[in-house]
């Protein structure tokens, strides 16, 4: 048994760089692959709602517009990012993933948006 | 010295979570201890049964934050086996992949939690930054921190890749030398040795009584280990050691889980190496037949029990959780019994309590008599048959609007 053990380690880390990033200037927590705000290609959405019947929190809407065009709604509020939405969809292109996750906003009304292709 | 009782909790800074003890002293000694949990009761139970199989996965895996992945794939695994679906193998190996991970970052994360309890906040800053990295992994694998969602019903959603297991080994080995560290500094160190050595204690015999799982039970020489006892998912196929010590006190728990991080870092490796190819999954229908069926796993803290009912419907019938710290819970007033009132924070921090996926049950209780009962289900019909008429809805009329 020894006392101080950790004493050089302590001394060591005292001097050496910060383990933590400098956010918001630096944003190297975000990996590619990363599940965060979904993007929505409208024209290969076929309609067929499965993604809104597997959101666990009912987050996501689809709503028809016209004939055979669909838009889609995201209560950023609800979603937990969990990403069934992307699994549920039986098209390739019509919902992916985007590593965008700074989502926060100050009202109800602003956390419902439109979810579109180009986020 | 004449006996006093005072309240820890539920509101307390070395409580992380909400639980009351109500602690009979004699000086500075406690003489009995009594534990109150309830305070984050979240019907989770219940509002599984209004979700379909899918929506529920993902409501189970939030039931913790730590070991999410634990309860998800108890959850599948006992809805698989209602539906009599064969997960693919290598959607097991990868399911076990995950889940040591997560058992990594869980037992790093108790080491720093301990060290911080003890007052020994250097341990807690170095534990918690190479926690890191096993969350960046994690991160890298699946998409989220904590929340993995790897788990599908019927397989898993990610595949590990080359790549993947590029980035893993090196990781692995920078693990390695900080779990070296780690447990030189947790046998070897004087002033956590004094902090830890006798305090705490639960003898063998008190774990079987009062059926303490996971490290708590292992740190007091029960050998019991649900990866190796009933194994599932690749365990069966994966050498490892079940770590046991003799210790039985707070020590004795922060031994078993520095080595079981050893363990960890081995299984992962020999995934990586012995990784089966296949497919990642088996479909399940979406409507689930009529059965039960109850399943185990071995979480970071202890045995995660799962028990679900289908009746036919995309809906489950019932679900039951029992989460390793309900296990654990009771033997907590057992170890406060004759300890220091000082040490109630670490003893109470050893068990790695999670209070939050534990509380299932409230306690009702008479508002003018203080006593407490139960109720029966003719009781809790009638009384909330009552209520409901007390506002204004009849239900023996269901055809009158609200």
């Amino acid at each position: 048994m020894k006392t101080g053990k950790i004493l050089p380690k302590a001394i060591k880390n005292l001097f050496s760089k910060p383990a933590t990033s400098e956010y918001p200037a630096k944003k190297d927590a975000i990996f590619d692959d990363y599940r965060g705000l979904i993007a929505y290609n409208a024209e290969a959405c076929i309609g067929c709602m499965s993604c809104k019947r597997d959101c666990p929190t009912g987050a996501i809407d689809i709503e028809k517009v016209g004939d055979k065009q669909y838009k889609a709604t995201l209560r950023i509020d609800r979603c937990v990012f969990c990403g069934q939405c992307v699994e549920s969809c039986p098209r390739d292109d019509a919902l992916w993933y985007t590593s965008e996750f700074e989502l926060a906003g100050l009202t109800k009304d602003a956390m419902k948006i439109d979810v579109l292709s180009d986020r | 010295m004449a006996k006093v009782t005072i309240p820890l909790g539920p509101q307390h800074p070395a409580l992380k979570e909400p639980a009351n003890f109500a602690l009979s002293l004699d000086g500075e000694r406690i003489i009995g201890a009594a534990v109150n949990l309830g305070y984050n009761h979240r019907g989770i139970e219940k509002a599984c049964e209004s979700r379909n199989y899918t929506q529920t996965l993902y409501l189970i895996e939030r039931i913790c934050g730590i070991c999410s992945h634990s309860h998800s794939t108890a959850f599948a695994r006992a809805v698989e086996e209602v539906a009599g679906v064969e997960v693919p193998i290598r959607a097991e190996w990868i399911r076990t992949l995950v889940a040591e991970l997560e058992r990594l970052h869980s037992h790093m994360l108790w080491l720093g939690v301990a060290g911080h309890e003890l007052g020994f906040d250097t341990l807690f800053m170095v534990s918690w930054r190479d926690r890191e990295l096993v969350l960046d992994l994690l991160s890298k694998i699946t998409g989220n921190r904590v929340n993995y969602g790897v788990n599908k019903l019927g397989g898993v959603r990610c595949d590990i890749t080359q790549e993947h297991i590029d980035l893993i080994k090196p990781v692995l080995d920078q693990l390695d030398e900080s779990i070296k560290y780690y447990i030189e500094l947790v046998t070897n160190e004087r002033t956590l040795a004094a902090r830890m050595l006798g305090v705490g204690t639960l003898n063998y015999d008190d774990a079987v009584a009062y059926g303490a799982s996971g490290p708590v039970a292992r740190a007091a020489g029960v050998n019991r280990d649900t990866r190796r006892d009933d194994p599932y998912a690749a365990y069966p196929e994966i050498p490892f050691n079940v770590i046991i010590d003799d210790h039985a006190d707070v020590y004795g728990r922060a031994v078993v889980r520095a080595l079981e991080l050893v363990e960890s870092v081995k299984i992962i490796r020999f995934i990586l190496d012995n990784l089966p190819d296949g497919p990642l999954e088996t479909r399940v229908p979406r409507r689930i037949p009529e059965g039960e069926a109850f399943s185990r796993y071995e979480a970071p803290r202890g045995e995660d029990v799962h028990y679900i009912k289908g009746n036919g419907t995309d809906k489950p019938e019932r679900v039951k959780v029992r989460a390793p710290t309900m296990a654990n819970a009771a033997s907590v007033a057992l170890m406060l019994q004759g300890s220091y009132l000082a040490d109630v924070p670490i003893i109470v921090a050893a068990i790695d309590p999670c209070f939050s996926c534990t509380d299932r049950t409230i306690s009702v209780v008479d508002y003018s008599s203080g006593r407490e009962g139960t109720l029966d289900w003719q009781a809790l019909r009638k009384y909330s048959i009552d209520w409901y008429r007390s506002q204004g809805i009849a239900f023996d009329d269901l055809s009158r609007r609200m």
